[in-house]
């Protein structure tokens, strides 16, 4: 461009001049993409996490200080704002809702323990409705050790762990679900705590709740709350259409859920949205049949033949045929169930314990105080039949203070969190001393039944790549549920690319 | 970038000295740009093609990582999966971008022309288009939620609906649903570049067309259309690389591609392969399958455009 003017020093100048700014604006042009979808990040306070950064697999910056959000990635990260002022923070969450998509970070400070030990944990976990603040509270104030939280869905949760593994994001203790143990132990991911959890810990949590923190014989997390999807229905409008007693078979739960239906009023709604809740319903359904299977001994799926079609049969009738499911299941997550058991307009649901507290508080629900718990239905040889949705609490082998964070995994696992956490969160104890005790009695509504139900539990398998075979038997029960193929079909096709999958790329 | 250097390359005649030192600094001034460019840019490329020849699984690390070839490139395209993502993307990319031309091309008529509230009107426009996509994609959840979203309220009242119905788990309704959310972020980026396009025209033009008792619909057919073409082009293009990479709007709508699949376009395929499943080097082949068939498109388009050019 210096071309035609004249040669003198004043045009040098200028060409310095220029060539400075078109080197700063290209300089800056390029790395602003990187951090361009982080500029509405608003982070108010220094101790906020970076968990939940997501980095690329390739650039894979360490992600520091702030919040960042990488391009292939940038949607599960991009709604950062949110939050992240000290204290329990209960109000300023972005909850739930139908879609979610907004992990929140939250950092609990106590205002009296001497920060100066300056020991923090990086704590990645799902309780975007807050209940649980108060306890992390308590830990902070009984040990002074800082817990800066990341808060997401559980849909994203899976998403949000691999990143941090991969990505190197500052994670020290995940959130891990029954299903991710065998995964998470195979790769290597996860710390063996088969050491620090001794006999005196082990002595009061049954091996049920180990089981979901068990792989080849090796214990890779604390177990946080035993789970297992139970009936939850609305006493008023099954009085209504003449019943006093909740189905305990599926042909009594048709009926009922038929009976229930009418103008403004659905006998029934599931979480059958395409995503794990609709597994974690198929497998109880198709636990009511003895000897139902999903894998065999050497790994092979054998659903299809197994119980599942039946199960998926019943699912599409349920719908189609006696039109006793509200068609908006196919869109629904668990906490959309629960929120629509809340309007009063339901008669029966599947869903996770935790549902009593807030459907019967009658600020919060329209149900209230009609909302009852029971044994889900059985079928010809089988009393009952739910699945284990038991999860855990594990330290990353990237974790920075091992120590620090093996002592949130000590105090959640006593009694102090436990049995608080019944109470307040309706989170079933892992120790098996509390089912007794006379407080919790008083004070959790029907809480021997949780006890009972956990006696009748099917177990997801447990294998490496659980992730992608959930996803294809998901896909191929929707497509049924859609009408889209017959249940047998859907049955054979998922069985058969379950098996292919082991031998994928 | 190379571009600049080229000009002060023939020094020759004039004041040789100078030139040279002129040179250098010009690379000096470049080399940091360069440099990370490189770093941010190509190494991510090559080493993700790199990647793709190998098979990466980091669920399994037991299972090592083997040189495979081309294998992941044959493993995907042998895949009925993939191809049914790469329909899905193609009837999204269609359905979208086509609205949007029509739609932005009335829109940017309209403004083009005076009138009072032009301006309040342009300003307006500008704000779909300003919100985040996430925010975007929540809005319409809400409203499209079957038990207490507004659509549904609305449309019983008009009495077009007997009851709520389940936007988002029908196949059919919800790739359109979010055809129509996406048309209603991006239009007013359509919009601002057709306005741009329609603003340099002579007005000249439309007075001789009048005079020879052109009607309005002969004198956008005539004149706007074919002076507008090469703008058109370039607005498809830039719109259509962006809708065949599109996600994030689907990723929140569904989260997880359903019902039965039916929005898993090519972008959410990729994700799942690479950060559900952990399988990086199938991963790495996709994005390289995907980066071929915006490359296919931007030729289509360069073809397009050429003939126009010239003329």
């Amino acid at each position: 461009m210096g071309e035609d003017a004249p040669r003198d020093r004043f045009s040098r100048r200028t060409f310095l001049r220029r060539a400075a700014i078109a080197g700063g604006v290209t300089l800056a042009s390029t790395l602003l993409p990187g951090c361009g979808s982080s500029a509405s990040t608003v982070t108010s306070n220094s101790t906020t996490t970076a968990g939940s950064t997501v980095s690329s697999a390739t650039s894979a910056p360490p992600a520091s200080d702030t919040t960042t959000s990488s391009a292939p990635s940038a949607a599960p990260a991009a709604l950062d704002t949110s939050s992240a002022t000290s204290a329990p923070a209960a109000a300023t969450t972005t909850t739930s809702s139908a879609t979610s998509a907004a992990p929140t970070t939250t950092t609990t400070e106590s205002g009296a323990a001497g920060a100066g030990s300056g020991q923090s944990v990086n704590f990645l976990w799902t309780d975007t409705n807050n209940t649980r603040q108060p306890l992390i509270a308590d830990f902070t104030k009984a040990t002074g050790i800082k817990v800066n939280q990341t808060q997401v869905q559980y849909n994203e949760l899976l998403d949000k762990i691999n990143t941090a593994t991969q990505g190197g994001g500052a994670v020290d203790v995940i959130e891990m679900d029954t299903i991710w143990t065998a995964q998470f132990a195979a790769a290597g991911w996860v710390e063996d705590l088969s050491s620090r959890i001794t006999d005196a810990i082990k002595k009061d949590v049954p091996e049920s709740s180990l089981s979901a923190v068990t792989y080849q014989g090796k214990l890779y997390g604390m177990p946080w709350f035993n789970s297992a999807k139970h009936l939850f229905y609305n006493t008023k409008l099954l009085q209504a259409a003449g019943f006093d007693k909740p189905p305990t078979t599926l042909d009594e739960f048709t009926a009922q859920a038929k009976a229930t239906t009418k103008a403004g009023q659905w006998g029934s709604i599931w979480s059958w949205k395409q995503s794990e809740g609709l597994i974690c319903d198929w497998i109880c359904l198709m636990f009511t049949q003895k000897g139902a299977q999903i894998l065999d001994a050497n790994g092979k799926a054998v659903f299809n033949t197994m119980g599942g079609t039946e199960a998926l049969q019943w699912m599409v009738d349920l719908l189609y045929k006696h039109k006793a499911a509200d068609t908006a299941s196919l869109e629904s997550t668990e906490s959309d169930v629960q929120k629509a058991l809340e309007t009063g307009t339901y008669a029966l649901t599947y869903n996770w314990e935790g549902v009593l507290p807030e459907a019967n508080d009658p600020s919060k629900s329209k149900a209230a105080p009609n909302i009852k718990i029971a044994l889900l239905p059985g079928g010809k040889d089988v009393k009952s039949a739910s699945v284990n949705g038991s999860e855990g609490w594990a330290i990353l082998k990237q974790a920075r203070n091992k120590d620090a964070a093996w002592k949130l995994l000590e105090y959640m696992v006593s009694p102090a969190w436990q049995k608080k956490a019944a109470t307040d969160a309706g989170d079933y104890p892992v120790l098996a001393s509390l089912y007794t005790d006379p407080d919790l009695q008083k004070t959790v509504q029907d809480f021997p039944l949780y006890g009972e139900q956990f006696k009748y539990l099917a177990v997801r398998p447990q294998v490496p790549g659980y992730a992608q075979k959930s996803d294809i038997i998901q896909r191929h029960l929707h497509e049924a549920l859609l009408q889209k193929a017959s249940p047998k079909d859907a049955m054979d096709a998922a069985a058969d690319e379950v098996n292919k999958a082991t031998a994928a790329p | 970038m190379d571009r600049p250097l080229s000009s002060p390359v023939q020094p020759s005649k004039r004041s040789q000295g100078s030139e040279f030192s002129e040179l250098t600094l010009g690379l000096l001034m470049l080399a940091p740009t360069a440099l990370v460019l490189l770093l941010v840019v190509g190494y991510p490329l090559v080493s993700s093609f790199w990647l793709s020849l190998f098979r990466v699984n980091l669920a399994n690390p037991e299972q090592g990582q083997p040189f495979v070839g081309l294998g992941n490139y044959l493993h995907a395209l042998a895949q009925p999966d993939f191809w049914y993502a790469i329909q899905r993307t193609i009837y999204f990319t269609v359905g979208s971008v086509g609205i949007e031309l029509v739609l932005g091309l009335l829109f940017a008529v309209l403004l083009n022309e005076r009138f009072r509230g032009n301006l309040g009107a342009r300003v307006a426009m500008i704000f779909p288009w300003a919100l985040l996509t996430v925010s975007n994609g929540v809005l319409w959840a809400w409203m499209l939620n079957p038990t207490y979203g507004v659509v549904n309220t609305l449309l019983i009242r008009l009495g077009v609906l007997d009851a709520p119905k389940a936007w988002l788990s029908d196949t059919f309704w919800t790739m359109n649903v979010i055809i129509l959310a996406d048309v209603w972020k991006t239009v007013p980026n359509m919009t601002l570049l057709l306005l741009a396009g329609l603003q340099p025209i002579p007005h000249e033009l439309y007075e001789a067309a009048e005079v020879d008792g052109a009607s309005r619909w002969q004198k956008f057919r005539q004149v706007t259309l074919p002076l507008l073409r090469p703008v058109i082009l370039v607005a498809v293009a830039l719109r259509t690389i962006g809708a065949f990479r599109v996600f994030d709007i689907i990723y929140v709508l569904t989260g997880n591609g359903g019902p039965a699949n039916s929005t898993k376009v090519i972008s959410f395929y990729n994700y799942d392969q690479a950060f559900h499943y952990l399988y990086f080097g199938y991963g790495a082949a996709i994005s390289w399958l995907i980066t071929a068939c915006m490359l296919l498109l931007i030729i289509i388009y360069l073809r397009l455009l050429r003939p126009d050019v010239e003329s």
